[in-house]
């Protein structure tokens, strides 16, 4: 895990001695709070995750908060819509800092199966994402790899936020 | 309707109150709008259409064999009867023959999802409510279903498994049923009935005779049954409300007319006696399950017409007409023939129909899905009138909203 | 027995409607017997209403609503078609005989175009607010008509990648 502590023994009392950000990464890292923003199929994988088989609880995420101002993860796992994405923008602008994105599913990151006029083709057109989840529903194990990848990122206290920017097109 | 009211007339003592596409109660992405007048709701509007993503316009462009997995997205907690009623649609225009065993394991997988839907009815509903352990006891019974369905079908959630004619293919590693040992699909399959069976016997006694519960669910969300049958009400929600009516009975397809099995019908058409015929159901259909598993009979899985179904490989590589039919059969899909057709299956919340016109390309003219909860779902603002907030989150739980569903 | 009943009933009753029965009994109506042949049905018994919807045919310039409903009483289901033109779409609205039309009726407004005179509150209800075509119509690509690029390229990704201090 990384933290070096050095226990000093002053008669009898035990002092802990170390690092203030590996300190405060390892406590954030092991208490994220997720906010789940599930709008179709890779939701009902998500209630998954958190039950009792694909336990999300053993890594600290256990507390779902249904609010943006008390989560620090944001969990975007469904299709977006052209009409749901100015919700979603407003969402994650109420969020504090620091603040993770995790795109779950097809849909999410890229728009999926559904190349159609209503149809976001993904999100990193609107919010940075830090980390995508392919699967079209993903298995809850690789939902499990992508809150893990989060905790790797934390530990080495980077945001890794990826938009999609708009390149010229080459000349024809 | 809101807007009159709430313009320039706004009376004093009145607040709207929004409850968002994102809230922790709404199953789905929707939105309601009520005006109350201190905790007792005056008025209330419904917005949808955040999950719009254009199936039916889609459908034109795409082969028939193409939309199947479109359509295992529409209701995504029961996929496989969302599949059954495409696929049957087809067979029932085409007058193509299923052999009994595809049928009879249609009926198997049909029933589990149907049970699978009931419990991801009844668990978030009565979390609202505020009983949490029978959310537990419930998804730990879907995950036994999920293990036997992706035995079968490959996949947990989105199958897109029944095809024209029969299933796929079949499993001999899975073992023959009429073997001595019985194979590793009926061992798990008899053992989620005996889990089932103790759960539901919980669960029963946590909520059935529950005084709190039967408080909060008693005389909300009162539906009566003309009022129901004109808004068009099917399924569950109708039967509740006291009209008899169920697809399986009324217009049986499927093989269903083999299997013995009840109907439940409540009596007031409230919350309480939706509960009570959702749990009913999912009895009725584990009776079935037994039924189907213990009288499995033999023979192929996958229909041999021509039309729709790929030929024996020694005869792809020794005779002409076998060549010619796999090829087309593989690069241009299945024909339908020209025409217009509709036919409705009883989905887990009321009647799905689809209805294709097919001008004889490989590709369809139109297609249109009757969702069930859209007709359910109009009739809210009537359901609500005069009652509490904390009532309203109950009723909305009971009526089994899928947006997928709604808003295609 | 009952069958040839309500088919005689319908031919006897609805002489200027088209009628036949493949899996369903079909009517065809003109745009002006619409709402009588709905009253009509009504006072049979044809309490579950349970359809209703548009096809657009471009090449007779037409689009054609159709309505699905089934009786309990008789366990029959019928099928209303009834053609209206391209431009300008109009019918009368069936809201006062099955309150159910509501939300049918306003998708179809939303893909299709049609106006339903007396209907309540007619406004879009499944594309955002502010969206000014019909989707179903055939002449509507399946892509939308907002611009997209057409191919994905590495370098359309931009990494943001820093450190917090805390």
């Amino acid at each position: 895990m990384g933290i070096e502590i050095e226990v000093e023994k002053l008669s009898g009392q035990g002092i802990i001695v170390g690092n203030l950000k590996k300190i405060t990464r390892w406590a954030r890292k092991n208490s994220l709070w997720p906010f789940p923003f599930a709008t179709k199929c890779c939701g009902i994988e998500f209630m998954a995750v958190v039950g009792a088989h694909y336990d999300l609880a053993r890594f600290g995420a256990e507390v779902v908060r249904f609010s943006p101002r008390q989560a620090d993860l944001l969990m975007v796992a469904g299709t977006i819509t052209y009409k749901m994405a100015p919700v979603l923008k407003t969402i994650y602008d109420q969020i504090c800092e620091p603040k993770w994105v995790i795109a779950i599913g097809d849909c999410a990151s890229s728009g999926g199966y559904f190349d159609t006029y209503s149809v976001l083709q993904g999100i990193d057109k609107i919010i940075p994402v830090d980390v995508y989840v392919p699967g079209c529903p993903p298995t809850p194990e690789s939902i499990i790899t992508a809150v893990m990848k989060i905790q790797n990122l934390i530990d080495e206290g980077k945001v890794l936020r990826s938009y999609e920017r708009e390149r010229p097109l080459p000349n024809p | 309707m809101l807007k009159e009211s709430s313009g320039s007339e706004m009376k004093e003592g009145r607040m709207i109150i929004n409850i968002g596409p994102s809230h922790p109660s709404t199953h789905g992405a929707f939105r309601m709008i009520t005006e109350i007048e201190g905790e007792v709701i005056v008025n209330c509007e419904v917005e949808i259409g955040y999950v719009h993503r254009g199936v039916e316009k889609f459908a034109e462009n795409l082969k028939y064999k193409q939309i199947l997995p479109l359509t295992d997205r529409l209701n995504y907690v029961s996929a496989i009867m969302n599949n059954i009623g495409y696929v049957t649609a087809i067979e029932r225009y085409m007058k193509i023959d299923v052999p009994k065993k595809a049928q009879y394991i249609r009926v198997i997988l049909n029933e589990l999802s149907r049970i699978s839907d009931h419990l991801t009815c009844i668990g978030p509903n009565v979390v609202d409510i505020g009983a949490l352990t029978p959310f537990w006891y419930f998804f730990r019974e879907r995950e036994r279903i999920y293990e036997i369905i992706e035995m079968w079908t490959g996949a947990r959630l989105t199958t897109s498994y029944p095809w024209v004619g029969g299933l796929w293919r079949d499993h001999p590693w899975v073992g023959g049923f009429k073997d001595e040992i019985p194979s590793e699909f009926e061992k798990k399959v008899r053992s989620f009935l005996k889990t089932m069976k103790s759960a539901i016997d919980d669960v029963e006694t946590l909520l059935t005779g529950n005084r709190i519960f039967i408080e909060r669910t008693k005389g909300i969300g009162v539906m009566p049954a003309e009022k129901a049958l004109e808004y068009g009400w099917t399924g569950p929600c109708l039967r509740a409300s006291g009209v008899a009516w169920d697809l399986r009975k009324v217009e049986p397809y499927m093989c269903y007319e083999d299997f013995d099995f009840e109907v439940p019908v409540g009596e007031n058409g409230d919350t309480y006696d939706r509960y009570l015929v959702r749990m009913e159901e999912m009895r009725q259909s584990m009776k079935i399950i037994e039924q189907a598993i213990d009288g499995i009979p033999e023979g192929p899985i996958m229909t041999s017409d021509p039309r729709v179904s790929l030929p024996p490989k020694k005869e792809v590589y020794n005779t002409i007409e076998g060549l010619i039919r796999q090829f087309e059969l593989v690069m241009y899909d299945i024909q339908v023939p020209e025409g217009e057709f509709y036919y409705a299956v009883e989905a887990a919340n009321g009647e799905l129909g689809f209805y294709i016109v097919s001008d004889g390309t490989g590709k369809p003219y139109r297609f249109r899905i009757r969702p069930p909860c859209f007709a359910i779902y109009q009739a809210f603002p009537y359901l609500v009138k005069g009652m509490r907030i904390a009532d309203l989150i109950a009723v909305l739980g009971s009526i089994n909203i899928i947006a997928g569903e709604l808003d295609r | 027995m009952k069958e040839k009943d309500l088919y005689q009933i319908l031919e006897e009753s609805l002489p200027h409607a088209v009628i036949e029965e493949r899996e369903m009994l079909i009517i065809k109506v003109d745009k002006e017997k619409y709402l009588d042949t709905m009253k009509f049905l009504k006072d049979l018994k044809f309490d579950l209403f349970i359809d209703l919807f548009g096809t657009h045919y471009p090449a007779t310039k037409e689009i054609e609503v159709i309505v699905h409903l089934y009786s309990t009483y008789r366990i029959k289901r019928i099928r209303i078609k009834c053609r209206v033109p391209e431009e300008n779409p109009t019918l009368p609205s069936i809201y006062n005989l099955w309150n159910g039309a509501d939300w049918f009726e306003r998708e179809t407004y939303d893909m299709l175009g049609v106006r339903f005179e007396g209907h309540p509150d007619l406004k879009r209800i499944l594309t955002p607010a502010g969206f000014e075509d019909h989707p179903l119509r055939k002449e509507f690509p399946f892509r939308g008509k907002i611009p997209r690029k057409e191919k994905y390229h590495p370098e359309d990704k931009r990494f943001v990648e820093g450190e917090f201090w805390f």
